[in-house]
Parts: structure tokens; sequence; C-alpha cells
């Protein structure tokens, strides 16, 4: 522990160079790791730009089975409406009606749909649930389910 | 859709889920709002007269057959309010329908929404047609059969009414004529006969309602909505309805009577109901017999028996002419 000043010298000239060597060697290996990330991104960059042409330039076929396994996909709506999915028996065993039958139902649902919205309006099921929720609490002679027309009190007179 | 949920209608329609339920409550509204009234009424005099002829076809001559009614369960899930009140004899949380259909299985008054555990005879006493009933069948002319002779050879007769077929959990008045549980008819009896004829008829609101929930699948699981919204299940429900009477005016019956057509004594000349006997129960208070007006059943049994003694049988027999049909 008692070291002359010249052997102390010489090990922190020794340490202060270990020290320089260890961060000398962290830097090149950060670089290698980062010129190794760019060569890799400027090839995937090549590739999806490859990729890219070649989608553009070539139209890809989707098959009705690959339709199927999109999400959001109006495929079979549209088979649905018209006519290719089904044969009529399929259809009326899948949906116990004509097409036809769909077809009216479907358009009046759409037309209803088109302008629900602005003949109903939003708030009237917050209204009967609320109206509702009153009306429950009584659980005896069905207070509750006597009461469900008053639910009704947004609907024509002969559904009240 | 078949009864699939927001999320899978989203997908097969390739529009957002909140589209979608944004979509069926503005749907049921408007349906309810512009095309019930349209499509869900009583029939008036000139269409009730036509359909008692088609009636009468159905059941061999029994004349003044307005229509059926029977309850149907729509299976919910549980709402969080008064819960017990929705569990039928099974336990399960369900929602009973009321229907009254006529001659070509449409709706022609519905009472939905009432309890699971409600009987029959119990939703129908308390429904708005149970106060119509009476006056809207009495403007209907009677039809006078012959029911037997006063000893001298002088023939008997006696009117029928206007009447509405029901099962056997109705209680027997001149308006309703219940068809016998089948526990209760010996086979071979007058009375097997008349039910016969009876169920030959009252078939047709149980296709009524199996043709509703084949078309509509979303009322054989339990509907999701009722647990938070019950009023607006309710409308579901009755908006689904319209949409059955919707399908038939718009001529949709191809292959309807094919699958349902009944025959008579293929119908089977017992009524069987499985909720009858909770409902038997349930409606202890519900009048069996109104023997002071006599009831339209009994005129019918009266009938039959008189074409027994006559002609010497009661099958394929015109029940108005005798004659074979």
């Amino acid at each position: 522990m008692f070291l002359d000043s010249n052997r102390r010298r010489a090990l922190f000239v020794a340490y202060v160079f270990l020290l320089l060597a260890t961060l000398r060697i962290q830097k090149q290996m950060e670089q290698a790791r980062v010129a190794r990330l760019r060569r890799r991104q400027s090839r995937m960059l090549i590739a999806s730009f490859v990729c890219a042409i070649v989608s553009t330039g070539l139209t890809c076929p989707v098959t009705p089975r690959s339709q199927w396994t999109l999400l959001r996909s109006p495929h079979w709506i549209n088979g649905v409406r018209d006519g290719t999915l089904y044969t009529p028996l399929e259809f009326y065993k899948q949906f116990r009606m004509t097409r036809d039958g769909f077809l009216m139902l479907y358009r009046i649902l759409s037309m209803v749909c088109s302008h629900g919205y602005r003949l109903t309006g939003r708030t009237t099921h917050h209204q009967t649930r609320h109206q509702l929720s009153g009306c429950h609490s009584a659980r005896d002679s069905y207070h509750g389910i006597a009461l469900t027309c008053n639910a009704w009190d947004e609907l024509p007179e002969c559904f009240r | 859709m078949h009864g699939m949920s927001y999320l899978n209608v989203s997908d097969k329609l390739a529009i957002g889920p909140t589209s979608v339920c944004r979509c069926v409550h503005e749907c049921t509204n408007a349906v309810l709002q512009h095309m019930y009234h349209v499509h869900v009424r009583l029939p008036n005099h000139q269409e009730a007269t036509r359909d008692m002829e088609e009636w009468s076809k159905a059941t061999d001559g029994i004349p003044g057959i307005i229509g059926a009614i029977d309850c149907t369960e729509i299976p919910i899930r549980r709402p969080l309010s008064n819960k017990e009140d929705f569990l039928n004899r099974k336990g399960l949380p369900m929602i009973k329908v009321q229907a009254l259909i006529d001659v070509r299985r449409r709706f022609i008054d519905l009472d939905v929404g009432w309890p699971g555990c409600l009987g029959d005879a119990g939703i129908f006493r308390r429904s708005q047609l149970a106060k119509i009933h009476s006056p809207y069948l009495q403007q209907f002319d009677t039809t006078p059969v012959v029911t037997g002779d006063d000893g001298l050879g002088n023939p008997t007769t006696q009117e029928i009414p206007a009447f509405i077929l029901t099962d056997s959990a109705y209680p027997s008045t001149p308006e309703l004529v219940p068809t016998y549980h089948f526990k209760k008819v010996r086979p071979g009896s007058i009375d097997a006969k008349l039910n016969q004829r009876l169920s030959a008829g009252r078939a047709k609101v149980e296709n009524a309602f199996a043709t509703l929930k084949g078309r509509f699948r979303i009322l054989n699981q339990p509907l999701l909505c009722a647990s938070e919204d019950l009023p607006f299940a309710i409308r579901l429900v009755a908006a689904i309805c319209v949409l059955h009477n919707f399908l038939i005016d718009v001529g949709d019956i191809q292959g309807v009577d094919d699958l349902y057509q009944v025959k008579m004594g293929s119908a089977g000349g017992e009524d069987v109901d499985e909720n009858d006997d909770t409902a038997d129960a349930m409606d202890d208070d519900m009048p069996d017999a109104n023997d002071e007006q006599g009831n339209t059943k009994d005129i019918l049994l009266r009938r039959l028996k008189y074409l027994h003694e006559t002609i010497g049988q009661t099958e394929k027999v015109h029940f108005l002419t005798g004659l074979e049909v």
C-alpha cells in the first residue's frame, strides 16, 4: 500500500489507458452496429420499393376464398344481393324467404335506415329507458310490465 | 341477420359496429313508427268475412273463425331489474309474445313484452285484446246450425258467433273456442273429432311462430340487449313481427304453405301444448266456462254429435252442410 510515486503514476497511466481502450472498443462496436442496421434498413427499403413497384405494376388476383378472410368485406352481402352466392333453394333454406322477399326487405330497411335518423331522433331510447327504469321498481301485480306500455309513448297510438 | 352479433354483422356488411347498433335502433323505431299500423291491425268487416271462408275451408266447414291466438316465448338475457319476473317455468329468462293471427299467418294483433312467468290466459286477461275482442267480434253475423230436434221432428238451431281459436290454456267463452287438452280427450270420441278440426285451424298460429323464428333467428337465442335495455328488446321483437307481416303482404309465401300445409287427419286430433300445465296452474282465477251465455265450443260439439247421429260419421263431412268433402 505504500508504493512510491513512480509506481503510482504508472498505475494511473495504465488505468487511463485501459479506460480509453474500452471506450474506443465500445465506440467501434456501436459504429459497427449502426452500420449493420443501416445496411439492413437500406436492404429493406429496396425490397419494399421493389415490392411496391411490382404490386402496382401487376394486378394481384383476389380469389373468392381469400375475400372471406378479409375483415369488413362486403363480398358476402354483395353475393347475396346479386344472387351469385346461393341458388334459390339454398337461399330459401338459409333465409326461409325468397330472394324477392329478401330484396324487398332489404330495400324497405335501407329506406327506413336512411331516413330513420331524421324521423326518430337519437334521444328516444334514453327517454324510454328512463321511463321504464322508474316503473320497474314495483314487482307486485306486474306493475312493471303494465307500465311497459308507457315506454311506448313516442310510438303511434295504436301501439300504446 | 341470423342472430349474429353486432361485430359479426359489421364484418359482413363492412361497416362499423357502432353504425350497426345505430342502424338497428333506428330501423326498429322507424319500422314501428311507420309500418306497424299498416301491417298489424284487425281486419275490417270485408277482410274478416273473406278470412272466415278460408278458415272454414281449413277446418272442413267450421264457421265464424276470425283468427287463432297463442303465446310464444322469446329468450332474453336476464334483465338487471326484476329478473325473477321474467323466469319461465324452466327457470330461463323469457319475454312472452301474444299474437292473434289470420288465415294467412299474419299477425293481426300483437302484445309483446309480458314476463315469462305469466301464463297464456293471464296474459290474455291483461291484454288490450281482452277488452276489445267482444265488441269487435259482435259486429259479425252469426251462423245458424242445426244441433238437434225437439222430439217432434222439428230441428232446433243455435247460432255460432264469430270467435277466436285458442289452445286449452285459454278459457272457453262465446268468443274464445279452445281445443281440448290431449290428456282430456278420448281417442275416437266426438270430442276428438272436434279437436281434430279445431287443431287443423289452430296449427296455423304455431306455424306462424315457427316461420317467424325460422326467418329471424335472432329470436332463437337470448336477446343480449334485454339485460340493459329491455324496452328496446320489446320494440325489436315487435318490429320483427311487423317485418314478418310485411313479407307475407308482399307475397313471400312460397314454400311456407308447402312446409306447413295442414291437412285434415294429419294435424292430429290432439292438442299438445307443453305450457298448459303451468298456465292452468297459474290461472286458477280464470273462469273455465260461461254457462249462462253458452259456450261456442259446446254448440260446435252439439252440431258434431247431431251429424254423427244423423249421418253416422263425422270425418270428411262438411260441418255446415253435412255433405262429404
